[in-house]
């Protein structure tokens, strides 16, 4: 099988929002590891290649099911083209269920997955996205065009601001107008307010990002992987709190060849999605294979495989 | 093709590995690659195997132990970090065949995932066999990270360093002692003295997860 070995860098148009899980701090930090950078030991943000899968997964999942006319599932189907499921009981190999997955659904073949009791290995190898700055000066790979090296002259601690926002409690203000007479009467005596003061810590916009991934696939998962980046190109944001306008981000996926030289891609610029050859070529070939799946097999069935159930489909 | 004495060296993109016992099994990084390359569908899941015979590119003495030592490293810190795992269920639910009904993800195949896993910041690891100089690279091309969820970003290796060493370390040697996990029933026959290591359960060949190939051994001390 080819070996495929890309790097991606992902300039922030907006503030990123990616924090650690910390419920007992007002203002929430951004997520840090702990890394060694040649001999030095640092601790710099990073945005977890767990959570760059699970959004190509659901961009993927959402790709898939519009092409099959808006198919819809059943929750056990549904997580496990969302998350990868769930494993339920002891672990079986059932050989002729995982031919049948990874024939029909390249998506779940690539990134993995937890069938009933079976678990379908993945296909990628990837490193977190760290951030182009002085801390990671023996991790970001020289001579990539899309970066901007002068950013390895600062600490990443200078690439973030803090922020407080404030959600006003409307019924005090001149909203409070539209509430009942009652309601008034109410708050006026007891009532605590429904205001809210909280603060996050973000990434500073044109900050860049680089992320490495290695995928020991065929055409049609690459064609897969291909189909989550074009479903996100709709919507390009990392992070959380896009509604608030973070997040909004370009990205330039560069393939790493067997001489080291690095050729283009894909590229979403503007939220423009730019396809090299073979990213076209191995799209145009996935977006066929779900086309004749979609003419050519019971769905029914293909719902049963997903779950686990009994099915009956040929390959 | 003789076998000769080797160091080989795992240089890391970024020193992180996700490991909760620390032991980097050269027989079993060897074990994986060898399946990597011959067959890639065991790992697929789409071939089923019950009668191998397996060649490592590793002699063993006479117990059945390879001739390969864990990897040693400096252990500059050791961290707790997360992965999580939710779906989507409001943005996704128009997939969802059913209009109605409470999805609870505290309990049960739908629950959501917060897990810990331990991550070692760690100098390259270095290890030690007995192989044949022209195998064992072609081998570690097929092995893209060390330890527990590569797939996820840790441990991942930009290249390996394969070289002749002067002296066979694969099993003792005068820098760090033992140089793998020792069984103790075997103690008398390494020739050592091993007081004062510690004592675990733990794999002596892969498939490490297999009962039959775990075993009541010293475990060397890898950490520098």
């Amino acid at each position: 099988m080819p070996i495929y070995q890309f790097n991606s860098i992902y300039t922030l148009k907006a503030p990123l929002s990616h924090q650690a899980v910390d419920p007992n701090s007002v203002v929430k930090k951004l997520n840090t590891v702990t890394l060694r950078n040649g001999d030095q030991i640092e601790q710099v943000f990073a945005y977890s290649g767990n959570a760059l899968r699970g959004g190509w997964r659901d961009q993927g999942a959402k790709y898939l099911l519009n092409h099959w006319g808006h198919l819809k599932l059943p929750q056990k189907a549904f997580n496990l083209l969302f998350t990868g499921g769930n494993l339920s009981g002891n672990q079986v190999v059932d050989v002729s269920r995982a031919q049948a997955i990874r024939h029909y659904f390249p998506l779940l073949s690539l990134l993995g997955g937890a069938i009933g009791n079976q678990i379908l290995a993945g296909k990628i190898t990837q490193t977190f996205a760290y951030p182009v700055c002085a801390e990671t000066t023996a991790i970001v790979p020289p001579n990539l065009d899309p970066i901007d090296y002068q950013a390895q002259k600062l600490s990443w601690r200078r690439m973030t601001e803090d922020k407080q926002f404030i959600r006003m409690d409307d019924s005090k203000q001149a909203l409070s107008t539209y509430l009942d007479q009652t309601t008034t009467a109410k708050k006026a005596k007891s009532e605590l307010p429904a205001q809210m003061l909280y603060g996050i810590e973000y990434l500073i916009p044109n900050t860049q990002l680089w992320h490495n991934l290695e995928l020991d696939c065929t055409e049609l998962e690459l064609g897969a992987l291909v189909s989550c980046l074009a479903e996100w190109a709709q919507a390009p944001y990392l992070g959380g709190m896009s509604a608030q306008g973070f997040g909004l981000c370009d990205l330039v996926m560069l393939q790493e060849t067997d001489d080291d030289s690095q050729t283009p891609f894909l590229k979403i610029v503007g939220g423009k999605l730019q396809l090299a050859p073979l990213a076209k070529q191995v799209k145009d070939q996935y977006d066929a294979h779900l086309k004749d799946i979609y003419a050519d097999t019971d769905m029914a069935q293909l719902i049963k495989l997903l779950e686990g159930k009994k099915w009956q489909l040929s390959l | 093709m003789a076998t000769e004495p080797l160091k080989i060296t795992a240089h890391l993109v970024d020193g992180r590995i996700n490991s909760s016992d620390g032991l980097l099994s050269l027989d079993s990084i060897i074990y994986y690659a060898w399946f990597k390359r011959w067959y890639p569908e065991k790992f697929l899941g789409t071939l089923k195997l019950d009668d191998l015979l397996i060649g490592l590119p590793l002699p063993k003495d006479n117990h059945g132990l390879y001739q390969a030592s864990v990897g040693f490293y400096h252990q500059y810190t050791q961290t707790t970090e997360y992965w999580n795992s939710e779906p989507d269920w409001e943005h996704g639910h128009i997939y969802l065949d059913k209009n109605k009904g409470k999805i609870n993800p505290s309990v049960g195949v739908q629950r959501a995932y917060h897990t810990a896993e331990t991550i070692r910041v760690v100098s390259d690891p270095v290890f030690y066999c007995r192989g044949k100089l022209e195998k064992i690279p072609q081998y570690l091309s097929y092995v893209k990270t060390l330890g527990k969820k590569g797939s996820v970003g840790w441990g991942r290796v930009k290249s390996w360093t394969v070289e002749p060493a002067a002296e066979d370390w694969s099993f003792w040697s005068p820098k760090h002692g033992l140089m793998r996990p020792w069984p103790t029933q075997y103690q008398s026959e390494l020739g050592h003295d091993l007081t004062g290591y510690f004592v675990d359960q733990t794999a002596i060949r892969p498939p490490g997860w297999q009962k039959r190939n775990q075993n009541l051994c010293y475990i060397p001390d890898f950490i520098e």
